[in-house]
C-alpha cells in the first residue's frame, strides 16, 4: 500500500538546538525527552509554551512520518489548538537523534521547552515546560524498522561490514541506547 | 382540369397544416409558460422551507463587564449574550471561549483562548450560563458567559481586543466582540 505524503516547507522546520530527558509522575514514571527549540524566530512557540504555565493543558494533534527520499530523516508535526493555534514541525536525523524519537514514541510523550543555540537542560531545570502526549497512532511498527534499517547502514558503512552481519550488531546497540535512556524510575 | 382542382387542394392542405402547427406551437409555449411559473413557485416555497430548516445562529452582545477576583485570583471577563436559533432544528451552545489579542512586553502579538467558567457568580448579575445549554428551533438564550483571565497569562502584555467565540452543536460558530468592559469593581462588590 503506497504511503500517504505530505510536502514540509524546509522554513517551517523548528531546530532543535538541546535535548535531555525528565522523569515525572507522567508516563508511569518513563523518560520522557526534553526537546530545546530555537524559538528565536518562533516567539508563538514560546508563548504557548509560557501559556501552559498557567492554563490548563489544550488540544493537540500530532502525526509522525519518515521522510520520503533521505532515510534518516524523521519528522514529527505538531499542531496546537488551545490555548494558542501553533504550528510546529520538527526533524531529526535517526542517526544522531533517532533515541530521542525512540524515547518520545515509547513514552508517547515529550517536553518542548523554549530556548536558543548554546541552551543546555541543565542551565536551567526550572524553565518552562510544555508536556505535549503522543499517544500510540501505528507509527512504532514503521519506527522500529525505520531504526533498525537506519543504524544496520551506519554500521554497516562505519565497520565496512556486509548489512548481514551489521544488523544484529545494530539490534544490540539499540537495546543498549534503550536500556540507557529509557529506564524507569521507581514510583513512590 | 383534374391537375388544376388536385393543386388547389394540395395548396390548401399545406396552408392548414401550416396553420395547425402554427398553433400547436403556440399552445405548447404556453404550457410551458404556465409550467415555468408553477416551476419557480415550487423552487422558492421549497428553498424558503430549506433556509427555515438550515441550522442558523444568531448571536448579540447585551453587555460586558469587568472585575477582578478578591481572592487573589484573576480578572474575569463576563459578556452577557443573546443567542437566537431562527431555525426549525434543534441546537445546543456547546463551547464558548474568549479569544484575547494582546501585545508581548516583546512586541509581538498573540491570541489566548480561555475557556468559559460554567460556575461563576457575575457580581450583582446573577450566575454564569452553563454549557452544554439546549437551544429550541425558533428560541433564544440569553446568559452571561464568564472567563478568567488567571494571574500572570498576558505575561505583563497588553489585551487589545476581546471576542466571544461560541460553537454549537450544529457546527456553527459565532463570535461577538466586546469593545467596552465595563469595570464592575470586584467580587465584594457584588
Amino acid at each position: 500500500m503506497r504511503r500517504p505524503t505530505k510536502k514540509i516547507p524546509v522554513g517551517g522546520i523548528v531546530d532543535i538546538v538541546g535535548n535531555g530527558a525528565m522523569a515525572g509522575t507522567v508516563a508511569d514514571g518513563v523518560m520522557i525527552p526534553v526537546l530545546i527549540l530555537d524559538t528565536r524566530d518562533r516567539p508563538d512557540i514560546a508563548e504557548l509554551i509560557r501559556i501552559h504555565t498557567v492554563l490548563a493543558p489544550g488540544d493537540v494533534r500530532f502525526q509522525w512520518g519518515l521522510h520520503a527520499q533521505d532515510k534518516d530523516l524523521v519528522l514529527l508535526e505538531l499542531a496546537f489548538d488551545r490555548p494558542m493555534e501553533v504550528q510546529l514541525h520538527l526533524c531529526f536525523g535517526i542517526e544522531d537523534e533517532g533515541i530521542l524519537v525512540d524515547a518520545a514514541v515509547r513514552a508517547q510523550a515529550v517536553y518542548l521547552q523554549a530556548g536558543k543555540p548554546g541552551d543546555r537542560l541543565r542551565h536551567n531545570v526550572d524553565a518552562p515546560k510544555l508536556l505535549a502526549e503522543l499517544p500510540s497512532t501505528g507509527f512504532e511498527r514503521d519506527w522500529e524498522k525505520a531504526f533498525l534499517g537506519r543504524m544496520t547502514a551506519v554500521l554497516a558503512k562505519s565497520m565496512g561490514l556486509p548489512r548481514r552481519r551489521a544488523r544484529p550488531q545494530a539490534r544490540e546497540l539499540i537495546d543498549e541506547m534503550r536500556e540507557k535512556a529509557l529506564f524507569r524510575f521507581p514510583q513512590s | 382540369m383534374l391537375v388544376a382542382i388536385s393543386q388547389e387542394a394540395a395548396n390548401e392542405w399545406r396552408t392548414f397544416a401550416a396553420i395547425a402547427s402554427a398553433s400547436l406551437a403556440f399552445l405548447a409555449l404556453m404550457v410551458s409558460l404556465a409550467n415555468r411559473r408553477t416551476a419557480k413557485k415550487a423552487l422558492s416555497l421549497s428553498e424558503a422551507q430549506e433556509e427555515r430548516r438550515a441550522a442558523r445562529l444568531d448571536l448579540s452582545l447585551d453587555e460586558s463587564v469587568a472585575w477582578r477576583a478578591d481572592s487573589g485570583g484573576g480578572r474575569y471577563v463576563g459578556m452577557k449574550v443573546t443567542a437566537v436559533n431562527a431555525s426549525d432544528r434543534d441546537g445546543a451552545l456547546v463551547r464558548a471561549d474568549l479569544h484575547v489579542t494582546y501585545e508581548s512586553t516583546a512586541g509581538h502579538s498573540h491570541l489566548v483562548k480561555i475557556p468559559h467558567t460554567g460556575d461563576a457568580s457575575i457580581p450583582g448579575r446573577g450566575e454564569s450560563l452553563r454549557l452544554p445549554a439546549s437551544l429550541a428551533n425558533n428560541g433564544a438564550l440569553s446568559g452571561w458567559l464568564v472567563f478568567e483571565i488567571a494571574p500572570g497569562l498576558l505575561g505583563g502584555g497588553h489585551a487589545s481586543r476581546y471576542d466571544a467565540v461560541v460553537s454549537d452543536s450544529r457546527g456553527l460558530v459565532e463570535v461577538v466582540q466586546a469593545a467596552v468592559l465595563h469595570d464592575i469593581g470586584s467580587d465584594a462588590g457584588a
